[in-house]
């Protein structure tokens, strides 16, 4: 059941020079807070009416300790990025559906594709398939060395394979150049999230293969709570029938409409 | 206070006898299947406005629907639902299994005036609702909408086709994006309400300076939030002067000193849309503020208010 909550802001830290992270505590555990589930927080001016949506990027579910990376991209993560350790932020999480991962167990081979502000839940789901023994393989794309953020947790949980537009770092080219590459035999399941050129180009790479594909979806929300249709996608042939906050943000790559 | 909290909180209006005047605003909390009802029992509103319904499915607009403003929220859904066949069908007997001595009020939007017709035709005779809510104010769909709420003849027209009709009271949702709100207030009164609704969202736009194209699919959208609060204020004002029928406020609200602001301007009710984005606990947050407000105000009782206020717009 979702309930808000409120955290201290225990640690800011700026990853780069436009992504932050910030590291909060609650009074009590956690519960269901889970690899590709997603939070809602409120801007604490008064001015913005809408809580933004966040993912997890990392998680102590026992100790109530939540990782919070964000890009500021408006005047609401500004905000966020203006915040400074002892302040209160009221979350309402956990929100979403989460990534499938019931069925891998140990031994498993499993891929991650990421870019960009899609990178933090798979942050959170590389140590998570670790953990659980799965062999994790790591493709992400930036656009140049000074935006990397987040590598050194994809080659701690497995292998990293790292692309950047101008090779300043990694391979020159991006994602696709990686997937292009990629030997999708014994790869037992797929995990995007990114911008929405990484989505297409995982649902087209991956078409025609029948392991699970799973594709985080990003938007704007209203409520984070499937009352305002504010965040639909079209699934399973349908149109704008399913909210990307209640039934998502998670989908698999064979239904999405992208 | 010889009263006690329930009495005080109580309200009735055509159709409707509400043990607090507090309700969700169309098109904020989906038909009461969505999350918010798995973090408070719904059986502490007053009542439920469910979303907009047609007599045929809509798919609503593109994305994206939402923007932001200070104070503000800018949404163009464009009355996405499944229409009304399949609201009858599942979405209100899944209500009314749940909660069933939750007030519903149904909002019935539609292009012309035999669908309206027909779609309240259809929601009053089902017995699952008790009163209607006639959405003349939608400001992000082409066709119908606000154009029956910006015109008097049409509003007149559209209302008198609905009342024809309905088994159940029939409440004009009015629309703020007019230059004289009472003269929509009276042609809807003429055409036989039982009660306004009031206001719908102010037509509003962003530009992203990047692409320097509107933030909405849609182009427009609707403004809501506290940002719109004084304008509904006023206009409410405005219409219980000259209309006695009694009014469903809306518009900004978000405390109980906003829901007291309301009934003095000339409100019996009130709906609750956008806050609840902020705080989805704003529901029984509010209700249970209400009686120590209205103690810090000298308010005895809701209905008392009521009939003071009105009492002082027909001196008038």
């Amino acid at each position: 059941m979702p309930s808000v909550k409120k955290f201290l802001l225990v640690k800011q830290q700026r990853l780069t020079n436009d992504v932050f992270q910030m590291d909060l505590q609650a009074a009590a555990p956690l519960v269901g807070y889970l690899p590709g589930r997603f939070v809602m927080v409120a801007i604490p001016n008064g001015l913005q009416q809408l809580r933004r949506p966040l993912a997890i990027a990392a998680v102590d579910e026992a100790a109530g300790k939540l990782s919070l990376i964000y890009r500021v991209v408006g005047q609401g993560t500004a905000q966020l990025a203006a915040l400074t350790t002892g302040e209160q932020l009221s979350i309402l999480g956990a929100l979403g559906n989460g990534f499938a991962t019931q069925k891998l167990v140990s031994g498993d081979r499993v891929l991650l594709v990421g870019g960009g502000t899609g990178l933090p839940p798979l942050m959170y789901l590389a140590r998570f398939l670790a953990q659980k023994g799965c062999s994790v393989t790591t493709m992400v794309g930036f656009r140049t060395q000074t935006q990397i953020f987040g590598t050194q947790v994809f080659a701690a949980a497995g292998k990293l394979q790292l692309a950047t537009d101008d090779g300043s770092a990694g391979i020159q080219g991006n994602v696709g150049t990686l997937l292009a590459a990629f030997n999708a035999t014994d790869c037992q399941q797929v995990f995007a999230c990114g911008p929405l050129g990484l989505l297409k180009a995982v649902q087209q790479r991956f078409a025609k293969q029948t392991m699970p594909v799973e594709l985080s979806l990003e938007s704007r929300m209203g409520c984070g709570m499937g009352a305002c249709a504010g965040c639909m996608v079209s699934v399973g042939g349908g149109t704008l029938n399913q909210h990307i906050c209640q039934e998502g943000p998670i989908f698999s790559a064979a239904e999405v409409q992208l | 206070m010889s009263q006690t909290s329930e009495q005080r909180l109580a309200v009735k209006l055509p159709g409707l006898n509400l043990k607090n005047p507090v309700m969700p605003a169309s098109g904020c909390f989906a038909f009461g299947d969505n999350r918010y009802a798995e973090m408070f029992d719904l059986n502490q509103l007053g009542a439920i406005i469910i979303k907009a319904a047609t007599l045929e499915p809509r798919v609503g607009n593109p994305m994206p629907r939402i923007a932001e403003v200070p104070g503000g929220v800018l949404n163009a859904v464009g009355l996405q639902n499944p229409g009304v066949d399949v609201i009858l069908k599942e979405k209100l007997p899944q209500l009314k299994a749940k909660y069933p001595e939750l007030p519903v009020i149904a909002n019935v939007a539609g292009t012309q005036e035999a669908d309206y017709a027909e779609t309240a035709r259809r929601l009053s005779d089902s017995g699952m609702v008790d009163a209607l809510e006639l959405n003349i104010s939608c400001p992000n769909v082409k066709q119908g909408g606000m154009q029956f709420g910006t015109d008097p003849v049409s509003a007149q027209a559209v209302t008198a086709a609905v009342k024809k009709v309905s088994r159940v009271p029939v409440y004009v949702k009015l629309s703020p994006n007019v230059t004289d709100i009472v003269a929509i207030a009276q042609a809807a009164a003429a055409g036989g309400a039982d009660g306004l609704s009031m206001i719908n969202t102010l037509l509003g736009m962003r530009l992203d300076l990047k692409t320097r194209q509107p933030v909405l699919a849609n182009g427009t959208g609707g403004l809501s939030g506290p940002a719109i609060k004084s304008i509904a204020v006023r206009m409410i004002y405005q219409v219980s002067q000259k209309v006695d029928l009694p009014i469903i406020a809306m518009g900004g609200i978000s405390n109980a000193e906003d829901i007291l602001e309301m009934f003095m301007a000339g409100a019996s009710a009130v709906a609750i849309g956008t806050a609840i984005f902020h705080d989805p606990l704003v529901f029984p947050k509010v209700i249970a503020d209400l009686p120590q407000k209205m103690t810090d105000f000298n308010i005895e009782s809701l209905s008392g208010l009521i009939a003071e206020v009105r009492s002082q717009r027909n001196e008038n």
